[in-house]
């Protein structure tokens, strides 16, 4: 009992000196994440049907400049017929998001998972930059 | 989901400005927490002294773990509306507007579609039909501007909840305080939920924000709570209610 901890996140405790913001964990509330999941494997599998792509990106038609979560829609659609190729090409997240979305609502055993802030900062911005490329604006 | 908090109870010291130490509140996530293991391993030292070169309040008056004023925190500094309810409660928001706002368009004839003619040989282009100026633009004022008051009435009221927000049992106040946004606040609120809807990545903030904020939350600085934990005062007196918290 208790002995869980591992040493890093011992050392992580300790130190005395101020740390940024991005070395901080948050935690991050599975429920939710769950929820968040669900809604997109559910609009990923409906949309289709309905003849509707999906809401643009706001910022892409007011800009011309993609943003991070460009050719999501598409990618859990294209992911959820099995079309990787395509879903890869729109939006390599869109995969990760429809296993990991599966995973949850299989398996309900944590409750919260600690993450560092840094992660999804920097997954954010290798999408960011991978859209960027896509739409030949870097 | 009651999840042993209670703003009100006990130790009248570290109750709700999340900066300060909240010995009660059981901190969310354990995994990390572990006052009674102290550090083992390295710094044998100082056993219940955890983080001590830094803590502004120290162990005797906080009683076990204290959170180290925000640098290490894991989890939000108190309870917190789940992503779900806020889903649910803007979910209803929306269609409080959307379904007023499709008739309203519907007679104003915002959808009909527009006739164009092109004259190849004059270059002249005809529209008929179609919504007139003046009526889409009283369909864009409606638009912007009824959710705009919707907002920033009833968040910037006492209770901090739409009418959404009170089906799902929650309210927004701000998070320095835990007072009510005033009205300024809200309408602001609602102008920067526009930067958050970019793509949604500013809603979708809040799964992985460990105050659990969206970026709307982040720019007014405010936080969306159950109502079990941060209850209304009965029969108005804002101020003296809030006022323990401090």
């Amino acid at each position: 009992m208790g002995m869980s901890v591992s040493a890093g996140e011992l050392q992580h405790h300790n130190r005395p000196h101020r740390r940024s913001h991005l070395s901080r964990r948050a935690l991050v509330d599975l429920a939710d994440l769950r929820v968040a999941g669900a809604l997109a494997l559910g609009a990923g599998a409906l949309l289709p049907l309905l003849g509707h792509p999906g809401p643009g990106c706001v910022l892409r038609a007011a800009t011309g400049i993609p943003c991070p979560m460009c050719g999501m829609s598409t990618s859990v659609q294209d992911t959820l017929r099995l079309n990787l190729e395509s879903a890869f090409v729109a939006n390599p997240a869109g995969i990760a998001v429809v296993v990991a979305s599966a995973t949850l609502l299989v398996y309900r055993k944590p409750h919260r998972v600690a993450v560092p802030v840094w992660l999804p900062v920097v997954v954010l911005a290798v999408m960011w930059i991978y859209q960027l490329i896509r739409f030949s604006v870097l | 989901m009651s999840n042993g908090y209670s703003p009100q109870g006990g130790q009248g010291g570290g109750g709700y400005p999340p900066q300060q130490g909240q010995p009660q509140y059981p901190q969310q996530g354990q995994q990390q927490g572990q006052p009674q293991y102290p550090q083992q391993g390295q710094q044998q030292g100082q056993p219940q002294y955890p983080q001590q070169g830094q803590q502004q309040g120290g162990p005797q008056q906080q009683g076990g773990y204290q959170q180290p004023s925000g640098q290490y925190r894991q989890g939000p500094t108190g309870p917190r509306a789940s992503f779900g309810q806020r889903l649910g409660a803007y979910v209803i928001d929306y269609l409080i507007f959307a379904v007023p706002l499709f008739l309203v368009a519907t007679v104003l004839g915002v959808f009909s579609a527009a006739t164009v003619e092109f004259n190849p040989e004059t270059g002249e282009i005809a529209s008929s039909g179609g919504p007139g100026a003046g009526a889409l633009l009283l369909f864009y004022l409606l638009a912007i501007g009824a959710p705009l008051l919707y907002f920033g009435y009833f968040e910037g009221g006492p209770t901090g909840q739409t009418i959404g927000k009170k089906v799902l049992g929650i309210r927004v106040i701000r998070k320095q305080d835990g007072q009510p946004l005033g009205w300024g606040l809200a309408i602001g609120r609602y102008f920067a939920r526009a930067l958050s809807s970019i793509c949604l990545l500013g809603y979708l903030w809040m799964l992985w924000d460990s105050e659990k904020q969206t970026w709307h939350d982040k720019l007014t600085n405010t936080v969306s709570v159950p109502l079990t934990a941060y209850p209304l005062q009965q029969g108005g007196g804002q101020q003296q209610n809030y006022g323990q918290y401090r």
